[in-house]
């Protein structure tokens, strides 16, 4: 037995071990899983992803938005705003990203409806904003998969309620205590 | 009076205070407020706004009660069993009583099978827990939060259906599970005051049950009983005791993992469980984190998810595997050869590393109840994250209870118990194990392991942590 948790243990070690040597960009999430747009503007290289590629109504996603210098590649460094707008609605702002690592900025945000949203940038270099307009983001109705499950164990649960319970009335009380 | 009694101070020996535990409605009373609770998280998790920033269900249960929990553990031992809001509703639906004692529960009562009769099925549901916690994010999602609730509320009736007593209270719960073997340093005890008064009572009442209590939920006889472990303090045997022999004491903390009166396999695995995940949870919550994940997924050109168990996968086997050799050398140095069982220094040296892993588990969970504490002050007046504000404080967040250096010198003071409980605890092992042999050269892989452990749990404390809710 030891001998076997120390050999699967080893194969899980040297990925363990040996992946990290290959260090990518953290939070970068792989490819197709993302929805992706890639542009230039003001001279700094924008990447703006969602994950996932087409979110769910009513479940949480993530925007997020590595910026850097064309010319340089230096991380950008300022503020930047995501923007929202629902399907034929005005766009709001979401709440302040978190930056990760410099140049790299993240936001949760729950798309409430389905449809196409439009999401925008908004960042700031030497003074002047800079924007990034209407990119098209597809939410997907919300699913009913886990409501159809907490119905079914329901269901299922009641039945076997009503068969114990008359098991239980059926068999009377016990004669030593109640084991 | 035995040592052991000298060192209790037995609460119900007191006449009030026996008198108040005795009485029925207790229980109830107290698990009441949890049950409306929990009904509120799930309704909040289902209903309500599903930012886990805002919404009670992610606030709740994973920055408040998860992180307490070994607090709670520390302090009480299983009280949580006690008021469990999902075993309550298990309970009062089975029983069809609130309080009173039933002769006919609703259930099949059928026996638990007997590959079933071990903690091996709360430890695959830590396993996958802790995979849905971390790998699949639900502390950030407040409606799989509220399906998790729901699904222990399921697990618990449907086990009480099925089963004789609390079947999945003894052998399912996996919260049941890591604080029954936290309770091993709880300063709190439930035993039979004197043990020839329940070896000469014939109907065993504690066990059975009677008219004034129900049976024990998971088939504890206080005349034999020896750990905590599986004593869920629910008090019915305080009730049924018809010799009123049973005590409530104070104990030295720790005094269970001293005298380690009985060890068994299954919580031996749990314990090293535990000190692999508790690991694996705190390193998740650091920068390196993303590095690492993100690698795997380039190298191996696998989904998060993939790439996400395949980690946690290393990190539970990680340490299991070192410590099958640093065994197999305690082993080996220990000289005593035949005359000390294969398994035991598997299984007795597993709890001495048990410190390690519950004091990291406080020091890392301090973390998150004293920097993300104050996100249930705001959540509690609008618990739904629609605008309310119930009680004037929606727009109140408090900063940090502790931060800083101020934060760390307690998450290290943590380390530093832990690691002192667990040198004691190896060298009363290798004392019981390998006295006849060398038992100083026995402990010292072990102890050089432990300490190993505790440098890593040090240094991912001086990490930036990410917090569960967002913020």
């Amino acid at each position: 037995m030891t001998r076997i948790v120390a050999a699967a243990a080893a194969v899980l070690a040297a990925t363990a071990v040996l992946a990290p040597a290959r260090v990518a960009d953290a939070h970068r999430p792989p490819p197709g899983r993302a929805l992706e747009y890639r542009t230039e503007l003001a001279g700094h290289v924008v990447q703006l992803m969602v994950v996932p590629r087409t979110p769910r109504a009513g479940e949480r996603a993530e925007v997020i938005a590595v910026l850097r210098h064309a010319a340089s590649g230096q991380p950008y460094r300022g503020y930047l705003t995501f923007l929202v707008a629902p399907p034929g609605g005005e766009a709001s702002p979401l709440v302040i990203p978190l930056e990760f690592e410099p140049g790299q900025f993240e936001s949760a945000h729950v798309f409430r409806e389905p449809g196409v949203h439009s999401l925008s940038l908004v960042f700031d270099v030497e003074g002047a904003p800079q924007r990034i307009e209407r990119i098209p983001v597809t939410v997907r109705p919300a699913s009913n998969v886990a409501g159809g499950v907490v119905l079914a164990l329901a269901l299922l649960t009641a039945a076997t309620y009503a068969a114990a319970f008359r098991h239980s009335r059926r068999r009377g009380p016990p004669r030593v205590g109640h084991d | 009076m035995t040592r052991a009694q000298a060192t209790r101070l037995d609460l119900a020996g007191f006449p009030a205070l026996g008198r108040l535990l005795r009485w029925p409605p207790l229980l109830f009373l107290v698990r009441l407020p949890l049950v409306i609770l929990f009904a509120g998280v799930v309704l909040a998790g289902l209903l309500g706004e599903q930012s886990p920033g805002r919404n009670l269900a992610t606030i709740t249960v994973w920055t408040v009660w998860w992180a307490a929990l070994p607090f709670l553990a520390l302090g009480f031992g299983k009280l949580w069993c006690a008021v469990c809001p999902w075993q309550a509703v298990a309970d009062w639906a089975l029983r069809l009583r609130l309080w009173r004692a039933t002769d006919r529960p609703v259930t099949f009562g059928l026996a638990v099978p007997r590959w079933l009769r071990s903690l091996w099925p709360a430890i695959a549901l830590f396993l996958a827990l802790t995979w849905l916690e971390l790998g699949f994010g639900v502390t950030l999602s407040p409606r799989g939060t509220a399906y998790l609730a729901l699904g222990m509320l399921f697990l618990s009736l449907y086990a009480g259906l099925i089963f004789a007593r609390s079947a999945f209270c003894r052998h399912g719960c996996l919260v049941g599970a890591i604080t029954g073997i936290y309770a091993t340093f709880a300063p709190v005890e439930l035993r039979g005051r004197d043990r020839a008064i329940c070896r000469g009572c014939a109907g065993r009442d504690c066990y059975h049950g009677n008219s004034r209590g129900n049976p024990c939920p998971t088939s504890q006889y206080l005349g034999g009983m020896e750990r905590s472990s599986q004593c869920l303090l629910c008090l019915e045997c305080v009730k049924s005791c018809p010799e009123d022999n049973v005590a409530v004491s104070l104990r030295p903390v720790a005094a269970e993992l001293a005298a380690l009166p009985r060890t068994g396999r299954d919580e031996a695995w749990l314990a090293l469980m535990l000190v692999g995940l508790t690991t694996f949870h705190g390193l998740v919550m650091t920068p390196w984190w993303g590095r690492m994940a993100g690698a795997v997924e380039d190298w191996a050109g696998l989904e998060p998810v993939a790439a996400f168990t395949i980690l946690m996968a290393a990190a539970v086997a990680l340490p299991i595997a070192a410590y099958a050799g640093v065994v197999a050398l305690a082993r080996r140095w220990g000289g005593t050869g035949a005359a000390v069982a294969r398994a035991a220094p598997f299984v007795q040296f597993a709890y001495a590393l048990l410190p390690v892993a519950f004091f990291y588990h406080l020091a890392h969970n301090a973390g998150h109840l004293f920097l993300e504490g104050g996100a249930l002050v705001p959540a509690l007046s609008d618990p739904l994250g629609w605008g309310w504000n119930l009680f004037g404080t929606a727009d109140l967040l408090p900063g940090p209870l502790l931060a800083g250096p101020a934060l760390l010198v307690v998450q290290v003071g943590c380390l530093v118990v832990g690691q002192v409980y667990a040198a004691l605890t190896s060298a009363r092992v290798a004392r019981r194990l390998f006295g006849a042999g060398r038992p100083v050269l026995a402990l010292a892989p072990v102890l050089a392991f432990s300490l190993i452990l505790s440098a890593v749990n040090l240094w991912l404390l001086g990490q930036p942590m990410e917090m569960r809710t967002g913020l």
